[in-house]
């Protein structure tokens, strides 16, 4: 480590830490020289190597070194109460600051926007709630997407007393803006939209949907979760939500972003930490971590993106040449860099994942036969996709090539054998 | 349409094939089958597969059949979705 973790700023104010965000001051992130041991050769020395055959980084990307590296120096020197006033407890808070103004930096927040919850998925259930509570008095009605995070759509039906509308999608899973429109012009007390859908990558019109939700008062929740760390974060948003271990953090932080002036009032007991946004004693730690894992990622985006999104482009052009009666889902062009789906048909989708889990790579499905509620994916139902043999490929940063090369190879193989076994050859 | 209870009547058919109680792809691989035995048939295919009411459109897009209309079954139990071959001159 650094070293100047260990002597945190005499007195500083928190703005000392701040102010070095990103820059490798006082901070436990990034480029220490702890760093060298690590990594196997790669495009650079803070690249991460994701496990060989990892293809479902949109489920979970592996922990970035540089998290792994700030996490534990960061268990040493973060433990204390930040809110207290004695050394250990200002080294906590120091850090709690640094990781607070990075992470705000990279959302296009101000720092004390920014709060930190214990995942992703609370971080969407203060985030609409909360918003509904500070609008009770324009309804209880809630108007997202058709293909939300389960997360937002639960959280809709959770508003007391509220009704959940959502708005269609194209076959391609873009959000048909008009519809949104014109469930928002019959009165919302809040609107939700993705900034790129889980399950088929494409990018959603959040600028178009933010204009809109604008236009009539509402305010605008949006679920970033996939995008942060990946792509570029959007704008327009009175609330923004994030994962950390989508983005190579650990799991157990997520992000919720309040707007200055937006009307969100807190859904849960009084709590005054986390800017009496979040109940309970914060990981910070982890939170480190998460920050740590976000600068990595952010310096390695412009550079690792485009890698991965020609192999993504790769994988979307030889899978239907490779396999008879595949089709690929999601926009070709307007979407995640690291994100493909594609069903085939006549193919269970439990039977492909475990035929390809020998073969060592490790995806997910949004078919039925794979979930537990016995129905395919709300999202391939509402794109009216096919939802049979369903594969998500998502590529973790720092993926080898060589891993989707396999792929490629064995893909036709499996599939050609689970159509054998329930005699759908030549149908 | 419906027969003198009042009860919607499927429409005309040549063929019902009761997939309900097989999970996906079984009920299409069914439909699918039924249609290489004789594509000139209409068939109306019970299936109680939550996945059925996204893959039957998709497969029949797939495959150029025409689905006809999708309700629920006769009975009651689960949806039906009939089937039917393309319009003259669109081959198969």
């Amino acid at each position: 480590m650094s070293g100047e973790a260990d002597q945190p700023v005499p007195g500083g104010p928190s703005s000392q830490v701040g102010a070095g965000a990103g820059s490798g001051s006082p901070n436990l992130r990034g480029g220490a020289p702890g760093a060298a041991d690590g990594p196997p050769a790669g495009p650079a020395t803070t690249a991460s190597r994701p496990p060989a055959g990892y293809l479902d980084a949109a489920s979970s990307e592996p922990l970035r070194p540089a998290a792994r590296q700030a996490l534990l120096a960061a268990l040493d020197q973060g433990w204390a109460d930040p809110s207290r006033r004695y050394h250990d407890a200002r080294r906590a808070s120091l850090l709690l600051a640094a990781a607070r103004e990075s992470v705000a930096a990279v959302l296009g927040a101000r720092a004390d926007e920014v709060s930190f919850t214990a995942s992703g998925t609370q971080a969407v259930h203060l985030g609409m709630l909360g918003l509904a509570a500070g609008r009770a008095r324009s309804g209880s009605r809630v108007v997202t997407s058709a293909v939300e995070h389960s997360a937002v759509l639960h959280a809709g039906r959770a508003v007391p007393g509220g009704a959940l509308v959502t708005a269609p999608v194209d076959p391609l899973g873009r959000l048909d803006v008009g519809a949104f429109d014109a469930l928002l012009s019959e009165g919302a007390a809040l609107a939700a939209v993705q900034s790129a859908n889980h399950e088929v990558g494409t990018r959603q019109p959040v600028a178009a949907a933010a204009e809109a939700a604008g236009r009539h008062g509402v305010p605008l929740l949006v679920d970033a979760a996939q995008s942060v760390g990946h792509d570029e974060v959007p704008s327009g948003w009175s609330v923004l939500t994030a994962s950390a271990h989508k983005w190579g953090g650990p799991a157990g932080v997520g992000v919720l972003a309040v707007r200055t002036g937006a009307r969100w009032r807190s859904p849960s007991p009084d709590d005054p930490r986390e800017g009496g946004r979040v109940p309970g004693f914060v990981d910070v730690p982890s939170v480190v971590a998460a920050a740590a894992a976000l600068e990595a990622a952010e310096a390695e985006r412009r550079s690792e993106m485009p890698r991965l999104r020609a192999l993504v482009d790769r994988i979307r052009a030889r899978v239907p040449e490779l396999v008879p009666d595949v089709v690929v889902l999601g926009d070709p062009d307007d979407r995640l860099p690291h994100v493909v789906t594609f069903s085939c048909l006549y193919v269970d989708g439990e039977a492909l994942l475990d035929g390809l889990d020998r073969a060592g790579l490790a995806v997910s499905s949004g078919s039925s036969c794979v979930a537990d509620a016995l129905e395919p994916s709300h999202v391939l139902a509402a794109m009216g996709a096919l939802t049979q043999g369903n594969l998500r490929v998502s590529l973790p940063s720092g993926v080898a090539e060589d891993d989707v090369d396999r792929l490629l190879a064995v893909l036709p193989d499996v599939v050609a054998r689970v159509r054998a076994t329930l005699g759908a050859e030549g149908l | 349409m419906t027969d003198t209870d009042g009860v919607v009547v499927r429409p005309p058919h040549d063929r019902v094939l009761d997939e309900r109680g097989k999970r996906c792809p079984m009920p299409v691989i069914s439909l699918a089958r039924a249609t290489n035995v004789d594509p000139g048939q209409r068939l109306l295919l019970l299936t109680d597969d939550a996945a059925a009411l996204s893959d039957v459109p998709a497969w029949c897009s797939l495959r150029g059949r025409v689905l006809e209309w999708t309700g629920p079954a006769p009975d009651g139990m689960g949806d039906a979705f009939l089937v039917a071959p393309p319009a003259e001159g669109e081959g198969s």
